[in-house]
């Protein structure tokens, strides 16, 4: 019996060992065979007349216009039929454009969202440079969309904006005309102050606040960033800027807000209620939100929200005098790009040009966009945007001017540092001023704090 | 050792064969991606430079966990978060067991009461969690009621938004533990008892002595179980507080996620992944060794 026993433990072991060890062999050849044809150099576009299909990933459903749009494409260029890949663009969407990106060979156009993600795949190699193809089609990139930065990595450009998205306050124009306050079109912190606390009242769960923010940690240093810039939380020489006044200024301002004027929604009842700003400023809680054009629909859902005060748009306002930019939380958006190892980048391109340009209607339409376009008429944009109530739900002359016409500059980072620390910096910033919040230290240490760590961030980040 | 015939020789193969398409598959989705990790663990690697932007770096990796304040706070959180959460789903656990193994009413009824909390979706049971703490909900008005003015902001304060994820952790699990002590109370021998009641034991040596040691292997089993369960808190931490507030409720799975998911570094959340399974791992042997001290078969 035991014999027996003993004999068959050896020979399943035999065999488990040599499965195991045909397994890991074949898993690892049939790895360095794929890497094998990985095309290394972009390949050569195909001929003009032979029908091409083009891969596109994109984060719009397709029914919300990207269907639209490549059944008019495909009307126009009968050669080149289209394949769209909804992927969700949060960070489990992200993560499965990127792995089909680096396997290569299954995606010819994708769209990126975040702008520190267009660095990223950018800079790995994951993209093809556009300036070149762009020139020989007769298009003056910069001309044709406004401030490239955020696409230009190591001097190439790698990606069109399809996306207008600036970031403003929507108020509550009822609530202004009320307390008598005009409509502000550029304003300094102490006038945002002094209205968040004329537009505040009650107490209680009756309070009505002046002012609320989403929860997003970058938001904390608002007012800094978009006095500093692009990359402003970082010295030039790459250390933390955090010990510019700026900072300092504005989390005590927010801070301020919250806990001395109570003008301003707390950020702990924010982020421990999962309160939505939509909701809140909709049911005339409070008198303004800070947001983007997302919410545009949102007020003119009024089955959900109904209300009856017309909504109005207002610009950041200044931290320093003399400051002449606002830069913006948003940015140019929506970016289209082309895969590096596409085999038919002359078609990928004739796609993105049409996404980005002339063929941008049905996103406008159905997908609440805003073609970064230069050329694209404003007012198409706020017949749609707005819809057939736009009187009646919105001050109009202010979304134009705040919304459509404003030149956007944006903040986000473009530094490789700053852009691969900007997530832990973000962190570090939540934690350190929720500490401050919670009393649990004081402005000082929070500086200092966000100081230290942001520093020891970028050092290994270098 | 006896020669195989041709015949047994025959069986075994086909046996083997039968095998093939689930050692495969095992092979394919978890032995390969587990070897990859440990590989990982000691490389860096951002996912977008694709498998040959991986550079090995030996023990990089861990060297930077031993001074990371994330790291720290995670496991320091985690350890503390397993030991309250583990201790009172099984005390809690046992004390409705004991309680539903007598003659009560509506038997069933409290038992699906108590068990339901471990099957509903833990990110439903999150959000119901944030109205019972939010400021105007239940508990901050019965705090009121104790005559406390300004009660905190129980998810947003230090102090209390790390009980108040154990608090729910306890809730979700006490239910299971329940489960399982009420079949290991059925398996008590009833002749146990009438010996300690003819002996002249009380209920309280009834149960010290007989009760608690006949239902050990139960105890011993959920101990184990819920401390592997612990180590996989995320859902509420990421709904309820992100980690906060400052570092006062992030957890390991937590902090992995964010970094390989949102910073995409790789290399350095697989090698906290393996930190966490060591860790396990020795937890766990620790207490197969100790089991032999306490628990009765």
């Amino acid at each position: 019996m035991t014999m027996i026993c003993n004999f068959k433990e050896v020979c399943m072991r035999r065999i488990l060992l040599t499965v195991l060890v045909i397994m890991v062999a074949s898993t690892l050849v049939w790895a360095g065979g794929g890497q094998q044809t990985q095309p290394a150099a972009p390949a050569t576009p195909a001929a003009a007349a032979e029908p091409v299909t083009l891969r596109v990933w994109g984060g719009v459903p397709e029914e919300n216009g990207p269907g639209d749009l490549i059944r008019a494409f495909e009307a126009a260029n009968p050669n080149i039929k289209v394949e769209y890949t909804r992927f969700v663009n949060d960070d489990q969407g992200n993560l499965r454009l990127d792995t089909a990106l680096v396997a290569g060979g299954q995606v010819d156009v994708y769209f990126t969202y975040r702008n520190d993600n267009l660095v990223r795949r950018a800079s790995s190699g994951n993209a093809l440079a556009l300036d070149s193809i762009a020139t020989a089609d007769g298009m003056n990139l910069a001309q044709a969309f406004g401030d490239l930065t955020y696409a230009t990595v190591n001097g190439g450009v790698y990606a069109i904006p399809t996306n207008k998205g600036p970031q403003f306050f929507m108020v509550n124009k009822d609530m202004f005309d009320a307390a008598g306050i005009p409509l502000p079109t550029s304003w300094t912190a102490a006038d945002y102050r002094r209205i968040a606390n004329q537009l505040s009242s009650g107490t209680g769960q009756d309070r009505i606040y002046g002012v609320m923010y989403p929860n997003w940690p970058q938001l904390f240093l608002l007012g800094a960033q978009s006095a500093l810039g692009p990359n402003g939380f970082l010295k030039a020489d790459g250390t933390s800027n955090f010990t510019d006044p700026l900072f300092r200024e504005f989390i005590e301002l927010r801070r301020t807000m919250q806990y001395d004027d109570r003008s301003e929604v707390p950020y702990v009842e924010v982020v421990s209620q999962n309160l939505s700003d939509a909701t809140e400023f909709l049911t005339e809680q409070v008198a303004m939100i800070y947001t983007g054009t997302w919410r545009v629909r949102s007020v003119r859902d009024l089955e959900t929200f109904p209300h009856d005060f017309k909504t109005a748009f207002v610009p950041l306002f200044t931290m320093k005098p003399g400051q002449t930019r606002t830069y913006n939380e948003g940015s140019l958006g929506d970016w289209a790009m082309i895969a590096r190892d596409t085999k038919v980048a002359d078609a990928a391109w004739k796609f993105i040009r049409y996404w980005a340009t002339e063929g941008s209607d049905p996103m406008v339409a159905k997908g609440g966009k805003i073609p970064a376009w230069t050329e694209y008429p404003a007012a198409k944009v706020t017949e749609v945007m707005l819809g057939p109530d736009a009187d009646k739900l919105f001050d109009i002359e202010s979304f134009e001017r705040v919304v459509l016409n404003a030149p956007l500059f944006s903040y986000q980072p473009t530094d490789p540092v700053a852009v691969t620390i900007y997530n832990d910096m973000r962190n570090v910033v939540k934690e350190e001023v929720e500490l401050l919040y919670v009393g649990r230290q004081n402005l000082d240490q929070t500086i200092q704090a966000i100081d230290r760590r942001v520093n020891t961030l970028a050092r290994s980040a270098r | 050792m006896k020669p195989l015939t041709q015949r047994q020789r025959n069986q075994w193969i086909a046996g083997y064969l039968f095998l093939l398409p689930n050692l495969l598959g095992f092979f394919a989705f978890v032995a390969v991606p587990v070897l990859f990790s440990l590989y990982l663990a000691f490389s860096r690697w951002n996912l977008l430079s694709g498998a040959a932007g991986i550079r090995f770096v030996g023990l990089d990796n861990f060297i930077t966990m031993a001074s990371d304040p994330w790291f720290i706070s995670s496991l320091v959180n985690n350890l503390v978060y397993a030991f309250f959460t583990v201790a009172f789903s099984i005390i809690i656990g046992l004390f409705m067991a004991l309680l539903l193994n007598n003659k009560v009413f509506w038997k069933g009824a409290l038992r699906t009461m108590y068990f339901v909390p471990y099957v509903v979706s833990l990110v439903a049971i999150s959000a119901i969690w944030m109205a019972i703490l939010s400021r105007f909900g239940p508990v901050s008005q019965f705090a009121r009621f104790l005559g406390i003015e300004n009660p905190p902001v129980w998810l947003m304060d230090p102090s209390f938004a790390m009980p108040a994820i154990i608090a729910l952790g306890v809730w979700n699990h006490a239910g299971y533990c329940m489960l399982i002590y009420l079949a290991a109370l059925q398996g008590v021998p009833k002749e146990l008892y009438e010996a300690a009641e003819v002996d002249g034991g009380n209920a309280r040596v009834k149960f010290f002595h007989v009760t608690l040691p006949m239902i050990s292997p139960a105890t011993f089993l959920l101990v184990i179980t819920q401390i592997i369960a612990s180590f996989r808190v995320f859902a509420p931490v990421q709904i309820l507080t992100q980690g906060g507030p400052g570092r006062s409720t992030t957890v390991l799975v937590y902090y992995i996620y964010r970094t390989a998911y949102q910073n995409y570094r790789m290399g350095y959340a697989s090698a906290m992944a393996w930190v966490m399974f060591v860790l396990i791992f020795l937890i766990t042997m620790i207490q197969w060794r100790g089991q032999k001290k306490w628990v009765n078969y």
